[in-house]
């Protein structure tokens, strides 16, 4: 168990490739959210950091907070899929990182992202986890895929 | 008043306590049959029961041990009861379950004390007790849906052992046009699973969402309240509930959402910082179903739970215990 984390850079998104190559220079822990609900954002830094040879520690989505409570965060790091002076659209969960990192006094910066989502996804995507079955029968659900990070919220846009 | 199965999800017949496995339903309502003390810190430990069930449990143990060794006189009772009580406390650490246990470790002592037959005395306060316990959930669930009007957007996290569904069920009576949104719950899914199924069941209406989307939620307003349970509370108001709590907490602070949390008011322990957050194994949250869900080297973290100060809270819905 990755009890041990204390300084820790938080990534969130599908990024461009070359993120990768930059975030190895990195001396603090690489903490990676799932990104339901493809898992896709995790997958791809998963396979990308691990290159890199770094070991990626990965939390639900749900775990961020824990990480701001205890003050281990130190960076955020968004996958942009586009931004201007007002903000950036990101991949949703964002806005959650940008709050906390708000509310802790933590920088958040964007970097482009390797892809762009649709808006949204389909009730079903909340049906499976990682290929298979959560819940059983139609669900009604709302599956957003992207959010709008203000402005106020972010320190840098790196292009 | 419509009862969610789990409200009370585990219940004692003859020498045999059944309890409600969580992790099985909506799929199964299949009871776990226990039959010792080992066997219930089991299921509490492999959260097949959770939340109110967990304390169902610690309670229903005395009774099961005292069902099963009818051999046993005052000192051997009192002597096994500290034992039981031993081995509950340590199942797991963030909830506090010696609270629980002290007092009928307590009762044991004090009719051994008196010269009173332990036996009986224990039975009789564990049943009254579980009868209390019973009628103030009851009733606080008639002040969760007075909580609750017409119009309202409610968001919850995890579950709350039947109380919101019931709450649900109570507004829908009463002709309220109320919305539900609930969370997912990673990594045990205890959003989609149980509450999004027991308010379903209900007749309510209620969507489910990923627990990375409740920023939106707020943001575009499409909620304007949250509700949640709670594990552990202090005396200063901070609370211990399922991960994710504290930055849904953060966020309806930021969006000026209200923020309800239903608490078990207790003095024991006087604020959040001293609160032990369980970290539970990584595989729970690598594997899914027993298969890996990252390839490669990845490390993991799940702690169990969020402690959230008392500063986020609009409004604790509290049991009564006076």
């Amino acid at each position: 168990m990755s009890t041990e984390l204390k300084d820790v850079v938080l990534i969130q998104g599908v990024f461009r490739k070359d993120f990768f190559g930059a975030l190895s220079q990195c001396k603090k822990d690489v903490v990676v959210l799932e990104g339901r609900p493809n898992l896709e954002a995790a997958h791809d830094a998963c396979k990308h950091l691990q290159k890199a040879k770094i070991v990626p520690t990965v939390m639900a989505d749900n775990m961020a907070g824990y990480l701001f409570s205890k003050g281990f965060v130190k960076e955020i790091w968004l996958a942009a899929q586009a931004n201007d002076k007002a903000g950036a659209m990101c991949e949703i969960g964002a806005l959650i990182l940008a709050v906390l990192a708000k509310k802790h006094s933590v920088p958040v910066f964007t970097f482009p992202a390797g892809k762009k989502n649709k808006p949204f996804g389909k009730p079903a995507d909340l049906q499976k986890f990682n290929g298979q079955s959560v819940v059983t029968g139609k669900v009604k659900a709302f599956v957003p895929l992207n959010e709008w990070v203000p402005a106020k919220y972010i320190k840098k846009n790196y292009e | 008043m419509k009862e969610s199965p789990l409200f009370w999800p585990a219940y004692l017949k003859g020498n045999t306590l059944f309890v409600l496995d969580e992790t099985l339903v909506p799929k199964q309502l299949k009871y776990v049959k226990v039959k010792n003390t080992d066997e219930a810190v089991k299921v509490i430990r492999e959260m097949k029961t959770r939340a109110f069930g967990q304390f169902l449990v610690v309670l229903s143990t005395f009774l099961l041990e005292l069902e099963r060794n009818p051999e046993l006189n005052g000192e051997e009772l009192r002597e096994k009861i500290g034992n039981i009580a031993h081995s509950l406390n340590r199942s797991r650490p963030t909830f506090p379950f010696a609270e629980v246990t002290g007092v009928v470790v307590h009762w044991a002592q004090g009719a051994l004390d008196a010269g009173q037959d332990v036996r009986a005395a224990v039975l009789k306060n564990v049943h009254g007790y579980l009868q209390g316990i019973r009628y103030r959930r009851m009733e606080r669930v008639q002040r969760i849906a007075a909580n609750i009007k017409s119009g309202d957007s409610v968001l919850t996290h995890c579950n709350v052992s039947g109380e919101l569904a019931m709450a649900a069920a109570i507004c829908l009576q009463q002709k309220k046009d109320v919305q539900f949104y609930c969370t997912e719950t990673r990594p045990y899914f205890q959003g989609a699973k149980l509450t999004y199924w027991e308010l379903k069941k209900m007749g309510a209406d209620v969507t489910l969402v990923a627990d990375n989307a409740i920023a939106t939620l707020m943001a575009d307003k499409m909620v304007n309240k949250v509700i949640v349970g709670s594990d552990r509370n202090c005396a200063n108001g901070d609370f211990a509930n399922k991960i994710g709590t504290y930055q849904i907490a953060v966020l309806a602070k930021e969006f000026k959402v209200p923020f309800l949390v239903l608490t078990q008011p207790s003095k024991k322990i006087a604020s959040g910082a001293d609160i032990p957050v369980e970290i539970r194994d990584e595989k729970e949250l690598l594997e899914f179903n027993r298969k890996k869900v990252f390839a490669g080297k990845v490390k993991g973290l799940y702690p169990g739970f969020d402690v959230v100060p008392h500063n986020y809270v609009r409004k604790e819905i509290a049991i009564n215990v006076h």
